[in-house]
């Protein structure tokens, strides 16, 4: 890693364990607890230098202070590329058990049609449940299940009538101006 | 949303007379302009290379500058008459349009160039 990147990572961590501990509304979390230990795992974290187990053998850390760490850290709103790159890491996951399920799927098919599976109520169930599933990740990855909130400044009656106000005031003010520049003029 | 346009050193709203004429006559259509009037000045601010307010004769520089028969052109004119912005918008979209380019500005002295070339290369960034 260049010294510039390994740089931008300890302010990055830095400012990360600033925020959490900001952030957190006790004194048991593990950022105010265990700062320096937080900060070693939270740079593991974002460079990923080695895998978590051996990391977690080589500086005595549990299980839990690590995905603790890793769920403070998620909370700060900086992080975002290390969501994006544990969304990638769960699209991963998630891709690879669809293969499986296919395969799952079509056994189970196959069993039901030779009649080698009887299907019960329990299989009813389980089949409608799977399918939902499917239909769920279908939404989330084309996005048709996202609700969007669409927060809209609609100009009130109100408002438009004091801006006709205003201008009008505006108007009457500049005509005056002008009479009187007018009949200086005229003086002069 | 306000019922205000953005104050402008080029960009006019239209005057109090014709904007009580539109007001009255059809509100939506009066909230479309200050929309749109706001959105121009925005969007000059967020991509300045090429959506940013350029005098005629800063667009004809450019011209002069982009003949094969021309290199060098001389631009003489008043303080804050707008030669370094005009230059530091010349060099950002150089830069942006041909990668791989560097591209040397010279100013009297290291004071002048953070006082005087620096702020205009940095307005000119997009954002």
């Amino acid at each position: 890693m260049s010294k510039e990147l390994a740089l931008e990572t300890n302010d990055y961590v830095a400012n990360a364990l600033k925020n959490a501990q900001e952030s957190t509304g006790h004194q048991r979390a593990w950022c105010v607890r265990e700062p320096k230990k937080w900060a070693l795992v939270a740079q593991h974290i974002t460079q990923q230098p080695c895998t978590v187990e051996e990391f977690r053998r080589k500086h005595k850390i549990t299980k839990n202070f690590y995905y603790d760490v890793k769920t403070e850290l998620m909370a700060d709103p900086e992080c975002q590329l290390i969501r994006n790159a544990w969304a990638a890491e769960i699209s991963s996951v998630m891709f690879e058990g669809l293969d499986t399920h296919r395969k799952i799927l079509n056994k189970f098919g196959d069993g039901v049609e030779s009649g080698a599976i009887e299907v019960d109520e329990n299989v009813m169930f389980k089949s409608g449940k799977s399918l939902q599933a499917l239909n769920d990740i279908h939404g989330k990855l084309t996005g048709n299940n996202v609700q969007k909130h669409v927060v809209e400044h609609i100009v009130s009656q109100e408002e438009y009538e004091s801006k006709a106000d205003e201008l009008k005031a505006k108007i009457a003010a500049a005509k005056e101006a002008k009479k009187v520049e007018s009949e200086i003029i005229e003086v002069d | 949303m306000e019922l205000e346009y953005t104050e402008h050193p080029i960009l006019k709203p239209p005057s109090d007379e014709d904007q009580l004429a539109l007001l009255e006559n059809d509100p939506e259509a009066y909230l479309q302009s200050i929309q749109l009037h706001n959105a121009r000045i925005e969007v000059s601010v967020i991509d300045p290379v090429y959506h940013s307010f350029v005098l005629p004769q800063q667009f004809k520089v450019r011209e002069l500058l982009w003949k094969d028969a021309i290199d060098e052109v001389w631009v003489l004119g008043g303080v804050r008459s707008g030669k370094s912005r005009s230059a530091a918008w010349m060099v950002m979209q150089a830069l942006l349009e041909n990668p791989n380019t560097e591209i040397f500005c010279w100013a009297q002295n290291e004071d002048a160039s953070v006082e005087r070339q620096q702020p205009y290369l940095w307005e000119m960034m997009s954002q």
